[in-house]
């Protein structure tokens, strides 16, 4: 798969560790050469959930709702695979691994 | 001396100095703290935050308060952040599940006490400053992320402990954290009064 085929995506929880995942996963995509697309919860009101992507509407839906346990922490979609960032550092390295995976990168 | 102080509006634009609450999970991959400053919070010790929100003076706004800072001799060594329910709902932080007082609910999203201050009384204190500003501003309800093993076992989630004694209720059936199955919410009606 060609970098520009991987869709990594960023739904910021604005709480608390927002600045040091983006700072993480944008230094992660600059290194791969990927676009990262960023959306913040707080920014995202309820009539603008059926503009987004399936997978990040469905995620911000059914927290709102209650529903779901909630997070302090951001969320991350490879190519629309939820890998929620819930445990420095091991997260980002499940995070770096699909990207390898998909790009078929070998690892050093 | 202990002191208990509200966060400021100017504390919320620009940092708090003197934040400790990051330390232990700080690596060095993130940057060096400045010289002789212990490491601050991932947000409000942050003085230049890449990523903007509104969210925390919209908050500020409408409740007339985030948070707690405590103090013990000019130190820094405890912190409460919350949030009205229908924020922290909004960026999926957790809360119960019942949406009943929705708008009359406060969540704690953060209940913090630097270590070497556990057992001192400083969480209770912050809590009770919580309940009185509820009480003024006509909040029914405070929810709580707490976990449910006792204090030493609770790898750095905050505990229940200091909520049981003032009587909050475990909810049984909210799960705080996705990721922590021995997390739950736990709340107190101000009508218990």
């Amino acid at each position: 798969m060609k970098s520009g085929e991987v869709k990594v995506e960023l739904l910021f929880n604005p709480f608390c560790l927002c600045d040091r995942d983006f700072t993480r996963l944008s230094s992660l995509c600059k290194m791969y050469a990927l676009t990262l697309n960023t959306y913040n919860l707080w920014d995202i009101d309820d009539i603008d959930l059926d503009g987004l992507p399936a997978h990040v509407s469905a995620l911000v839906r059914e927290l709102r709702s209650g529903e779901r346990a909630g997070s302090v922490y951001s969320t991350v979609f490879i190519n629309g695979e939820r890998i929620p960032i819930n445990a420095w550092h091991e997260s980002f390295r499940v995070i770096e691994r699909k990207i390898m995976d998909l790009l078929g990168a070998k690892s050093e | 001396m202990r002191t208990i102080s509200p966060i400021t509006r100017q504390q919320i634009l620009e940092g708090i100095e003197g934040h400790p609450f990051a330390e232990a999970e700080w690596k060095p991959m993130w940057g060096k703290p400045p010289p002789g400053r212990l490491i601050p919070c991932n947000m409000f010790g942050i003085k230049e935050r890449k990523y903007k929100c509104s969210m925390w003076e919209e908050a500020f706004e409408e409740v007339g308060g985030i948070g707690f800072l405590a103090y013990e001799d000019g130190k820094l060594v405890g912190q409460m952040i919350f949030l009205p329910k229908k924020y922290a709902r909004r960026i999926g932080l957790p809360t119960s599940r019942t949406n009943a007082d929705l708008e009359r609910t406060i969540v704690i999203g953060c209940l913090v006490i630097v270590r070497e201050h556990w057992n001192k009384g400083i969480a209770s204190a912050m809590i009770g400053e919580l309940m009185s500003f509820c009480k003024d501003r006509g909040f029914r309800r405070i929810e709580a992320l707490v976990d449910v093993r006792p204090p030493d076992k609770a790898e750095g989630n905050t505990s229940f402990f200091p909520f049981r004694k003032f009587g909050f209720i475990i909810d049984e059936k909210s799960q705080g954290w996705e990721s922590r199955s021995e997390t739950r919410m736990c709340f107190y009606h101000m009508l218990q009064v």
